[in-house]
């Protein structure tokens, strides 16, 4: 039973803070759009712009995926890629010393460092999710034998 | 709950995505020349008026020799600093957002945003930041 609340928690948890960042960013796609130019990695031009339309869309319907046991797997397949990214990305910021807000919801003022460490702790969150859905069929056997 | 990620699904919410981002994209326009409107401080002073947007981290500190008056714009609080803007600002005054040192960022994203929103191409970013005033 304790495993069943944790994987809820840990489904919400994630799910909601993609919810939140990918819906934050969907109406300031501008300002999005300034936020991934200031990575310097990418120049200004369709790319980052794609980039900035599609990016919060897939954040949206992960996390709102994730909530739902059916797509919960795929779903986290997707958020733990985006994550990994993510990680590279702001790994890769910090490396080159550049001070910015990491721009990973809209409005955020998280810094590159904050948005690091605060990544570490979903992706902890998605292996905990990840590591209890594998045992899920079992717990499932363990509620009908009950 | 299937436990096993569907590489189906997955293409499937990624498709999904696309498509939400290109009938959004036919309603909102890619900002232009995005990151070109950096201005230099004798450019500025060239202009007759000019509505300063202070977008430091800390718009609290006072320095001196800081423009005045100017107005603290920051993403979180965003809506009180725009209202602020909008009460002080007579088109077609130009405006120049600065920041911290010649390093931050931030500048760069309001002044994005700030053209978006206005829909005013007289918006720019201060090279150098706060380090171009003299002291």
């Amino acid at each position: 039973m304790l495993r069943f609340f944790l994987t809820i928690f840990a489904a919400a948890s994630l799910g909601g803070f993609f919810i939140i960042a990918g819906a934050t960013k969907i109406p300031d796609v501008a300002g999005f759009y300034g936020s991934i130019l200031n990575y310097k990695i990418i120049g200004a031009g369709n790319p980052a712009w794609f980039i900035a339309l599609t990016l919060p869309w897939l954040e949206l319907i992960a996390g709102t995926a994730l909530l739902f046991p059916a797509t919960r797997s795929s779903a986290l397949a997707l958020i733990l890629a985006m994550l990994a990214f993510f990680q590279v990305l702001l790994a890769v910021t910090l490396f080159r010393g550049l001070d910015i807000q990491c721009g990973c919801s809209g409005g955020s003022t998280t810094s590159t460092l904050g948005a690091f460490l605060r990544n570490w702790l979903l992706i902890g969150l998605g292996l905990m999710l990840a590591s209890g859905s594998r045992r899920s069929p079992k717990f499932s056997r363990y509620r009908l034998a009950k | 709950m299937n436990s096993r990620p569907s590489l189906r699904i997955c293409i499937l919410f990624i498709g999904l995505s696309g498509v939400a981002a290109a009938i959004q994209s036919a309603f909102v326009e890619r900002p232009t020349g995005s990151m070109n409107f950096g201005i230099q401080l004798n450019d500025v002073n060239a202009f007759p008026a000019v509505v300063w947007i202070d977008g430091r981290t800390d718009p609290t500190s006072t320095e001196p020799h800081l423009p005045s008056p100017r107005i603290p714009l920051q993403f979180d609080t965003w809506d009180t600093g725009f209202v602020q803007l909008i009460e002080a600002w007579v088109p077609p005054t130009p405006i120049v957002v600065f920041c911290e040192g010649d390093a931050c960022d931030a500048s760069k994203s309001i002044a994005t945003r700030l053209r978006s929103e206005l829909a005013f191409d007289g918006v720019f970013w201060l090279e150098e930041g706060t380090a171009a005033f003299p002291h």
